[in-house]
């Protein structure tokens, strides 16, 4: 049976916005370079979100989207179609949040002393302070950066993204147990850092 | 349940609130948690941040994400070594080579090399400390033919967007200064007219169309540095646009023979443009003289920078060649969205200011803007671009501005039955109350705020003021008395309000339109 991607191509009467990714990504191969505008297009808004996920700092966003868009095109001449481009581009753009994180040095190791210092001046600030969306908003996003980039990424990728697990599995390239275990864990790590505030 | 290890209750918790476990699970689980409130409150604690996580706002689109990650492919792709490969030859290479080249121009004339370097770097630190513009800059009128070119010397008009007619327009006078306005909704644009049009008009031979050509392919290149937009919506519009049009009118008229130009004032009055040719009879200029005289690049740097809140005259120096580059890759859809935010934003600026002033010289600009568009004014004319010879005298504003049908209705003056009279804003929901007045007849003038004078009245009539209008029409033929009644009302209200804010004038257009009440 034919590829229908190819048969999209030979048509050549869809207009660009409208082909699959795999239809564009053989144009692609094939030499047609421009068609790469229709898949940044089409992706470009679900990467910088992301990616504004995890930093959660505007600022960043842009540089780090070009960033891997600039993978993306460089590394899409040898892409097999293993799996879905949309998963692929996530990957890169994870492995390179993940990079930014480590160069940033945003890593987080807490020891127990700074953790419970810090849990107590919030305690104390907030004493006064009544809980409004935003307020709730900002102390759970502040929790979440302080949760190890390998259990917060599944979080964000679930409860920001709205993945499931295969995808999650997927973008991560682990096992869907592996998902379940870390969600699980950075979750027990996220109420525990949010039970002394909110309760 | 209780038979679970904590990690396992964990998990389990973590599968029910991503809604993965089946009902029987789910139930178990509810069961233990109405008899354990600890662990419940947990389960509470963890739902609410799901919730809150998943409902985190989006940024908002980006629109110039394409247009600079094309750049930085393209840059990536670009050769960036021209003399070897080698980077320790070709880096020797480049050092003498500049060594070389600017020590032989500054020992010939250091203080020049010197004040020139001064220059630019105050003018680069002056845009960046002012923060003048910022992000992508690109031409907004990047691919214009030489039709467009032809257009805008004869109309001082050019369209930016067709969907929405909107497009830029320049008006200049010698004695009432020079407008630059961009307005939407332009619903009697000129006519456009071709270069083949024009030529066979004209009666112009091959060599004298290759220097029309010439002139409208100098003159583009100008056209085109001189309105400059910002992905942050703000644009920079060289002073000189203003007086553009007329130079190349100039020009043109000045490279026909006389009888050429008889018909070219024809060609000029018959397309209603807004100029006269007052050299008739002056010999025809060669072209050499001409196309060497017409100036490449313009004598003054000096932009005029609107931004959402701020305006400010900026000396800049655009390479308009690398921005040209980049607006090739810019398809019409980005300057159509360029140009709808751009026009949305500073039309909207009327909301958090007045009016704006800044000085250029002895000069003052003004800026306005209003629902649909916005204007600079220029209270003298902007420096000249004429070429050395006596092209100025060759053509001629008329005497007026051009009563075209888009007016800047900047303000609208209400003039009640008992003579008060008072302005208002004239944006489009005051235009909405107005229509919401009681039933009757009320009589408004559009007031060029700039100009300070009438451009427009209106008469708004409801449909019973209408019928006793037509009917006392029929009996009395009374229409034209209607005009001399409405200016001894207007008369009579300048003289009973100390506030009455103009004086109109006959000339300016009577309009009558219904309101549906």
């Amino acid at each position: 049976m034919a590829n229908p991607a190819v048969i999209n191509i030979i048509s050549g009467n869809t207009p660009h916005e409208q082909k699959s990714d795999d239809s564009l990504i053989m144009l692609f191969q094939s030499g047609e370079k421009e068609v790469f505008r229709y898949l940044v297009e089409r992706y470009q808004e679900k990467i910088r979100n992301v990616i504004f996920s995890i930093f959660n700092d505007p600022d960043l966003v842009d540089d780090i989207a070009q960033e891997v868009f600039i993978k993306v095109f460089q590394a899409l001449p040898n892409f097999r179609f293993e799996s879905s481009f949309y998963t692929w581009v996530y990957r890169i753009a994870i492995n390179k949040c993940r990079d930014e994180l480590r160069k940033k040095k945003i890593k987080r190791f807490f020891s127990f002393q700074s953790f419970e210092s810090t849990t107590n001046i919030k305690i104390e600030n907030l004493a006064t302070v009544t809980f409004d969306d935003e307020n709730i908003r900002s102390v759970i996003e502040d929790s979440l950066k302080k949760i190890p980039e390998k259990f917060r990424m599944p979080i964000i990728l679930k409860d920001i993204d709205g993945m499931s697990y295969d995808e999650i599995a997927a973008v991560l390239d682990c096992e869907v147990g592996t998902v379940k275990s870390r969600l699980s864990r950075g979750r027990t790590m996220l109420r525990e850092l949010l039970m002394p505030i909110l309760v | 349940m209780n038979q679970l290890s904590h990690n396992e209750l964990e998990q389990i918790i973590s599968l029910y609130i991503d809604g993965e476990l089946d009902p029987s699970e789910s139930k178990k689980l509810e069961d233990y948690l109405s008899t354990h409130p600890v662990t419940a409150k947990e389960v509470e604690i963890l739902r609410l941040s799901k919730r809150t996580l998943s409902s985190q706002s989006r940024l908002p689109k980006n629109d110039w994400f394409w247009l600079k990650l094309s750049n930085r492919i393209d840059t990536m792709h670009s050769p960036r070594m021209y003399f070897s490969t080698r980077p320790a030859v070709a880096f020797t290479t480049l050092a003498v080579f500049t060594i070389a080249i600017v020590g032989v121009i500054y020992i010939k004339d250091a203080p020049m090399f010197h004040r020139y370097f001064l220059e630019k770097k105050n003018q680069v630190e002056n845009v960046y400390r002012n923060n003048i513009m910022s992000g992508n800059i690109l031409p907004l009128f990047a691919n214009l033919n030489k039709d467009d070119v032809l257009n805008f010397a004869l109309f001082g008009s050019i369209s930016i967007d067709t969907t929405n007619k909107t497009s830029l327009q320049v008006k200049n006078s010698d004695d009432r200064g020079s407008q630059i306005q961009i307005v939407r909704n332009d619903e009697h644009p000129a006519v456009p007219v071709t270069l083949n049009d024009f030529a066979d008009e004209i009666g112009i031979n091959s060599s004298q169309r290759e220097v029309v050509d010439s002139i409208l392919g100098s003159y583009r290149e100008r056209l085109q540095a001189s309105v400059l937009v910002s992905e942050n919506d703000e644009v920079a519009i060289h002073a000189e646009l203003v007086d553009l049009n007329r130079a190349m009118v100039s020009t043109i008229a000045a490279s026909l023979e006389p009888l050429q130009r008889t018909r070219f004032q024809r060609f000029l009055d018959a397309h209603k443009a807004p100029y006269a040719v007052v050299a008739v009879n002056s010999p025809r200029i060669p072209s050499h003289i001409i196309l060497n005289r017409i100036p490449k690049y313009s004598s003054t740097n000096n932009y005029v920078v609107i931004s959402p809140d701020t305006v400010e005259i900026a000396q800049m120096t655009i390479n308009v060649d690398s921005i040209r580059e980049v607006a090739r890759r810019q398809e019409m859809r980005y300057r159509k969205l360029m140009t709808e935010r751009m026009v949305a934003e500073l039309t909207e600026r009327q909301r958090r200011m007045e009016e704006n002033f800044v000085g250029m010289g002895e000069n003052r600009v003004r800026v306005h803007s209003s629902s649909g568009a916005f204007q600079i004014h220029f209270d003298h004319a902007a420096p000249s671009v004429h070429p050395g010879f006596e092209m100025v005298e060759m053509v001629k504003p008329r005497t007026d501005f051009p009563e075209g049908p888009v007016a800047m209705p900047n303000r609208v003056t209400v003039i009640g039955e008992t003579g008060f009279s008072f302005e208002i804003p004239a944006d489009e929901q005051t235009v909405r109350e107005l229509k919401r007045l009681p039933k009757g007849e009320f009589r408004f003038e559009i007031v060029d705020s700039v100009m300070r004078q009438p451009k427009m009245k209106l008469m708004f009539r409801s449909p019973a003021a209408r019928r006793e209008r037509e009917a006392k029409i029929r009996e009395q033929n009374l229409e034209e008395q209607e005009l001399i009644d409405l200016d001894s009302l207007l008369r009579e209200s300048n003289k009973d309000s100390e506030q009455a804010p103009v004086k109109p004038k006959r000339s300016g257009k009577e309009v009558e339109l219904e309101i549906m009440m």
